[in-house]
C-alpha cells in the first residue's frame, strides 16, 4: 500500500469535480464487494490508517468526504486504484470507437444511399427512410428501452447489450485470466444487487449510445454534403404503390414543418414532386438546377432536424442524467457513510489477549462425606465471622451432634500475631478430638488459611479429623445454608492440603433438605 | 498532543470479581473469569488503545491471598526503609521468588511501577476487620486510588463498604461489572477524571470522545448489517426447473427446506457480525430448550407468535395502502365517486394483506418461451406481509442483547422476559409501520435488486428504532434463569 501516492491527483480534473465520476462510484462499489466479508475490526484498522494519513496530509480538507473516498481509493492498493482509471479509460474509449463508428457508418450509409452513376435517378423515399423514418423508430425503441430498464435487471435492448459487452471487453483489456474473472464476477455481482454504479451504468450506456447516433448523423450530413456539392445528383421518388403526388406533397410538407418558416424554399413544392415522379423504364426527371436544389437543401435539412439534433437532445439529456445520477449519490449515506465513520472516527482497540488456563488441581477435593457423630472437637472462628461460643455450640450440636469444648479466633483483625496464639493454643488438642473450622462462605480459602492449617498438620503427630463448617451471613435473615456453589469453591480450595480427613459442609441445612 | 497511558492495577482479594471488572471495561470477554480462587495467577495488561496510541491499561491481577502476612513485613520494616512504599519495593524484590508470597508480588509489580489502584470489593458480602490490611497495603503502596463496589445483586452492606473504603480512597464507585452498559462505563470514566484532573483528563476525554464515537458508529453499522439482512431474506426466491414428466411436489419440500436453511444462514451469519461488532467473541447463547424469542428458528411459529405486528395492524396496513390507491383515483374523478375508490381500495387491500397472509411459499410457474412444457418450481420471496416484521423484531430483540451486554457477562444471552412478549414493531405508530411496510414492499417488489435509497432509509429507520431501544432501556435480564455460573 502506498502512503506516499495519498496526496496524488489531488489537482486532477477528477479530483476537482463537485462529484464523484463514475470510474470512482464502480471502484468503490467493487471495493465495497471486495470487502463485504472482512471482519469489521480488520476493516476499521486498515481504512481508519488510511483516513488518518489523508487527514494528516490533507489537512482540514482532507475532511471533505469525495476527498477521502478518492484518497482511500488510491491508498488501498495497486488493483483498486487502478479500477476507477480502468473504468474511466474504458469508458473514453468506447466513446472515442462509437463516435469513429458512428461517423463511418453514417457517412457509409449517406454514400450509399447518395450514390448515383447517371442511370435510375435516387429514390427519395430511401435516403428519408433510412436518415428519418428509422432513426425516429430507434429513438422511441431507446426511450422504451430507457424507461423500462430497471436498475439491476441489466441492460435492455440490443443496443444496450452490445455497449455493455463492449465496454466489459474494454475493462477486462490486457489483465490475467484470473483477474478478468472477478472482474467478470463483480460487474456481473453489481449489476445484480443494484447500487449506485446499475444506475449509473444505465445512463452511462445511454450516453453512449447517442454519442453514437451523434456522430452517425453528423458522418451522414457531412458526407451527404460534400456529394450534393461535389457531384450532379438526381433525386425523384418511385413506389410500386401508386402513391399521389398530392399524399408525397402533404407528407414533405409535415416533414418540413420545423424549417418551413425559416427556410420556405427549403420545403419541396408540390411541382417539384409532381416533377419528380419517376416510374420504372421512364428516364430520370429533369429538373432546373433550381428546383433540384430544393431537395438537396430538403434532404439535408431532414438528417439534421430528425437525424442529428433529436441525437443531440438525447445526449444532452443522458449526459445530465448521468451527472444527476452522479451528483445524487449521497455520501453522507449507506456504505459510504459507513466508509465515512471508519476513515475519520477513532479507533478503539482492546487488544489484551489472556494467558494460559491454570493448571487443574492434580489432588482431589475435599470430601463430601458426612463426618460421624457423637464426637468432641475444638472450634476455629476463622477471618472476623461474627459467630459467637454460644452459637458454635448450639450449631455443632445441632449439625453434627458433636460437642464443642473449646473455640480459638483465627486469620481474623489485621496483624496475623493472632494466628500463632491460636495456633499454640491448639496445638493441646487431645487426639481423640476433631477441630471445627467456623467460615463464612463467601471468602474461598486463601494461602493464608492453607498455610494455616499446614502449620497446625505440622506440629502434630497425627493428623486431626477437620470439619470446615460453612455458614453465609445475610442481612435480614440472619446466618443461612451456604450455597452448593461455595461449598465446591472451598473443597477445591482446600485440595492442595491433600488430607483425607478433611470435609466441607454447610453449619445450616437448608429448609429443601 | 499525545498523552501518557492512565494505568490501572485492579486489586482485590480473591473472587470478588476483578477480572470481571477487567473484562466489562476493556470490552473484553477473553478475559478468564471463573469461580475458582487464584484463576489469575499472573497479572495481565489490558490496553484500551485509541488509533494506535495506549490511552488506557487496566491490569489484573491475582487476588490478595496473605495480605494480613504482608501488612506485618512492612509494619516490622517500614520504619528503617524510610518510608512504607520503600518497604514495599523490599518487600517485592526479596519475594519474587518466594511462591507463598507469589500473588501479592504480582499485584504490587504494577503499582509498584507508577500504576493507580482501582480496588474492588464485593458490595454483595460484608466488611471484615481483616479486610482492612489489603486496604492499608494499597494506601502505603498507591497515592492515586478508587475503589469500586462490585454489587452484582441486593447489595445490602453498602453502607458498611462506603463508610471504609472513603477512609482509604479517593474515590468510591458502585459498579456492577455483570449489567452495566455502555453510559455507565462512560460515567465511570468520567469521574475517574476527578482523582487525578491535572494528569487523567487528556487522556480520559480523548478515550471517553473516541469510545463514544465507536459507539455510535457500531449502532449504525448495526442498523446497516439488519436492514441488509431484510433486503436479502425479504426478496430471497429459490427457483427450480422442473420437467414435465416429473411432479414439482417431489421437489417443493426440498426446495422448500433449503430456502428455509438459506435464510437461516443469512440471520446467523448477520448476528455473528453484529456480535463481532460489539466485540463479543465467545458469546454463549441459550440452551436449545428455552431460548428467548429472538432464538427461535426463522420458521417455528413460537417466533412468530410475540413478534411482528398483529393481525389487526397487518390488516390496517393493507387497507390503509389500498385506500390510498382508491383515494387517488377519487381524487382524479373529481370526487364524482363518492370515496368509492378509498372504500373499496381499503377492502381490496385489507383482503390482499389476508391474502397473502395464507399464501403457500412455494408456487409452481409454467416456463414461458420453452415448447417442452417445463414448469418452474419457485420457492419465495416469503409473502407474508409479517415476516419482515418477525425478522426486523428479532433482531432488534438480539442487538438490544448484544448492545447492552457487559464483556463480564458470561451467562446465555437473554432478554427480561416481559420484553420477550412483544416485539418493537408492534408498538410503532401506525405512520412509522405504515413506511416500513411500503419499505418492505418496495424491497420485495424490486428483488434481487435493492435501490440504494431504499436500503438507507430503511437503516435509517432501523437506527430510529434501535436509538429508542437503548433508550428505552431493555435490560438483558432474567432473574429467573441462572446470571452467571462461572463467575
Amino acid at each position: 500500500m502506498s502512503r506516499s501516492a495519498s496526496t496524488q491527483g489531488e489537482g486532477s480534473p477528477s479530483s476537482r469535480a463537485q462529484h464523484l465520476s463514475a470510474g470512482e462510484i464502480f471502484a468503490l462499489e467493487r471495493q465495497f464487494l471486495r470487502d463485504r466479508d472482512l471482519p469489521d475490526s480488520e476493516l476499521t484498522r486498515r481504512d481508519r490508517e488510511i483516513g488518518r494519513t489523508l487527514l494528516r496530509v490533507a489537512g482540514p480538507r482532507g475532511a471533505d468526504r469525495r476527498a477521502l473516498c478518492r484518497g482511500w481509493l488510491r491508498n488501498l492498493g495497486e488493483e483498486t486504484a487502478r479500477d476507477a482509471s480502468r473504468m474511466e479509460r474504458a469508458v473514453a474509449s468506447a466513446a472515442l470507437g462509437l463516435i469513429g463508428c458512428g461517423a463511418l457508418t453514417g457517412a457509409g450509409a449517406a454514400a450509399g444511399l447518395l450514390h448515383y452513376e447517371g442511370g435510375t435517378p435516387i429514390n427519395l423515399f430511401h435516403f428519408v427512410g433510412v436518415f428519418v423514418v428509422l432513426q425516429l423508430l430507434t429513438l422511441v425503441v431507446w426511450v422504451v428501452a430507457l424507461a423500462t430498464w430497471r436498475r439491476g435487471r441489466g441492460p435492455r435492448g440490443a443496443v444496450a447489450t452490445i455497449l455493455g459487452g463492449a465496454l466489459r471487453a474494454l475493462l477486462r483489456l490486457g489483465l490475467c485470466a484470473e483477474r478478468r474473472a472477478a472482474l467478470q464476477a463483480d460487474l456481473d455481482t453489481l449489476r445484480r444487487i443494484g447500487g449506485w454504479y446499475s444506475e449509473i451504468e444505465r445512463w452511462s450506456l445511454a450516453r453512449l449510445a447517442q454519442l453514437f447516433g451523434v456522430a452517425f448523423n453528423v458522418g451522414a450530413l457531412g458526407c451527404a454534403a460534400l456529394l450534393m456539392a461535389g457531384s450532379d445528383l438526381a433525386f425523384a421518388w418511385r413506389s410500386t404503390i401508386d402513391w399521389h403526388p398530392d399524399q408525397i406533397h402533404v407528407l414533405l410538407r409535415v416533414l418540413s414543418m420545423p424549417w418551413a418558416r425559416a427556410l420556405p424554399e427549403a420545403v419541396p413544392s408540390r411541382e417539384l414532386v409532381e416533377a419528380s415522379h419517376h416510374f420504372r423504364g421512364a428516364g430520370a426527371p429533369t429538373l432546373a438546377p433550381e428546383l433540384m436544389a430544393r431537395w438537396w437543401s430538403f434532404l439535408l435539412l431532414s438528417v439534421a432536424c430528425y437525424g442529428l439534433v433529436p441525437r443531440a437532445l438525447t445526449w444532452l439529456i443522458a449526459e445530465i442524467q448521468l451527472r444527476r445520477a452522479l451528483r445524487g449519490i449521497d455520501l453522507e449515506r449507506g456504505e459510504l457513510a459507513d466508509l465515512h465513520d471508519r476513515l475519520t472516527r477513532p479507533l478503539v482497540e482492546t487488544p489484551g489477549r489472556e494467558g494460559p488456563a491454570p493448571p487443574a488441581c492434580p489432588t482431589p477435593g475435599a470430601s463430601s462425606a458426612e463426618p460421624a457423630a457423637g464426637r468432641r472437637a475444638w472450634g476455629i472462628v476463622w477471618r472476623d465471622a461474627p459467630i459467637d461460643r454460644t452459637q458454635t455450640e448450639q450449631l455443632a450440636s445441632a449439625r453434627l451432634g458433636w460437642r464443642l469444648e473449646r473455640l480459638v479466633q483465627a486469620g481474623g483483625g489485621t496483624n496475623p500475631s493472632v494466628d500463632r496464639d491460636s495456633l499454640a493454643a491448639l496445638g493441646e488438642l487431645p487426639p481423640e478430638s476433631a477441630l471445627l473450622l467456623f467460615a463464612e462462605s463467601f471468602d474461598p480459602p486463601t494461602q493464608e488459611l492453607l498455610q494455616f492449617l499446614a502449620t497446625l498438620r505440622a506440629g502434630r503427630h497425627t493428623d486431626p479429623d477437620l470439619v470446615v463448617c460453612l455458614i453465609a451471613p445475610d442481612p435480614e435473615r440472619g446466618w443461612q445454608p451456604a450455597g452448593d456453589r461455595e461449598i465446591a469453591i472451598w473443597r477445591a480450595g482446600l485440595a492442595p492440603l491433600a488430607s483425607p480427613r478433611l470435609r466441607v459442609v454447610t453449619l445450616l441445612r437448608s429448609d429443601r433438605g | 498532543m499525545s498523552v501518557s497511558p492512565i494505568h490501572f492495577a485492579v486489586v482485590a482479594a480473591v473472587n470478588r470479581g476483578k477480572s470481571s471488572i477487567v473484562s466489562t471495561l476493556a470490552e473484553n470477554d477473553r478475559v478468564r473469569i471463573a469461580p475458582t480462587p487464584g484463576t489469575t495467577r499472573e497479572a495481565r495488561s489490558y490496553p484500551v488503545v485509541v488509533d494506535g496510541e495506549t490511552l488506557f491499561v487496566l491490569t489484573d491481577t491475582p487476588g490478595f491471598e496473605r495480605a494480613r502476612e504482608l501488612l506485618a513485613w512492612i509494619d516490622e520494616r517500614r520504619a528503617a526503609s524510610g518510608s512504607p512504599a520503600d518497604a514495599l519495593c523490599r518487600f517485592v524484590e526479596s519475594h519474587r521468588d518466594d511462591p507463598g508470597f507469589h500473588a501479592e508480588c504480582e499485584l504490587l509489580a504494577p503499582i509498584m511501577a507508577g500504576a493507580a489502584v482501582l480496588y474492588v470489593v464485593d458490595g454483595t458480602v460484608p466488611f471484615r476487620d481483616h479486610m482492612r490490611a489489603e486496604m492499608e497495603i494499597l494506601r502505603w503502596a498507591a497515592p492515586l486510588r478508587v475503589a469500586l463496589i462490585n454489587r452484582h445483586g441486593p447489595a445490602s452492606y453498602l453502607e458498611g463498604w462506603r463508610r471504609e473504603l472513603r477512609a482509604h480512597f479517593q474515590m468510591v464507585r458502585e459498579f456492577d461489572a455483570q449489567r452495566v452498559g455502555f453510559d455507565q462505563r462512560i460515567a465511570l470514566l468520567r469521574g475517574l477524571r476527578e482523582v487525578n484532573e491535572g494528569h487523567w483528563r487528556n487522556a480520559l476525554e480523548r478515550v471517553i470522545e473516541a469510545l463514544a464515537l465507536d459507539w455510535e458508529r457500531r449502532r449504525r453499522r448495526s442498523a446497516r448489517i439488519v436492514a441488509d439482512l431484510l433486503a436479502r431474506s425479504i426478496g430471497h426466491s429459490l427457483k427450480l426447473p422442473v420437467p414435465p414428466s416429473d411432479d414439482p411436489g417431489n421437489h417443493r419440500t426440498r426446495l422448500t427446506r433449503r430456502f428455509h436453511d438459506e435464510l437461516r444462514r443469512v440471520e446467523a451469519s448477520s448476528r455473528a457480525r453484529i456480535e463481532e461488532l460489539y466485540k463479543h467473541q465467545e458469546l454463549r447463547h441459550a440452551p436449545r430448550d428455552r431460548p428467548p424469542v429472538w432464538e427461535q428458528d426463522l420458521f417455528d411459529p413460537a417466533r412468530w407468535g410475540p413478534l411482528g405486528l398483529t393481525p389487526r395492524q397487518l390488516l390496517s396496513i393493507g387497507a390503509g395502502v389500498g385506500a390510498l390507491a382508491g383515494g387517488a383515483l377519487d381524487v382524479a374523478v373529481g370526487g364524482a365517486s363518492f370515496m368509492i375508490g378509498a372504500t373499496l381500495g381499503a377492502a381490496l387491500g385489507a383482503g390482499g394483506a389476508l391474502f397473502r397472509s395464507g399464501q403457500p411459499l412455494a408456487s409452481v410457474e409454467g416456463m414461458r418461451g420453452l415448447l417442452r412444457g417445463d414448469r418452474l418450481l419457485r420457492v419465495g420471496p416469503h409473502p407474508n406481509p409479517n415476516f419482515p416484521f418477525v425478522l426486523l423484531d428479532a433482531n432488534l430483540l438480539h442487538w438490544t442483547a448484544v448492545q447492552g451486554r457487559p464483556h463480564a457477562d458470561r451467562s446465555a444471552m437473554i432478554l427480561a422476559s416481559e420484553s420477550d412478549k412483544g416485539g418493537p414493531s408492534a408498538g410503532l405508530e401506525g405512520a412509522r409501520r405504515k413506511a416500513l411496510s411500503r419499505l418492505f414492499a418496495t424491497l420485495r417488489k424490486r428483488a434481487p435488486h435493492v435501490d440504494p435509497p431504499v436500503r438507507d432509509q430503511l437503516t435509517e429507520r432501523i437506527e430510529e428504532l434501535m436509538a429508542e431501544l437503548a433508550a428505552s432501556g431493555r435490560k438483558p435480564a432474567d432473574p429467573s434463569l441462572p446470571r452467571n455460573p462461572d463467575d
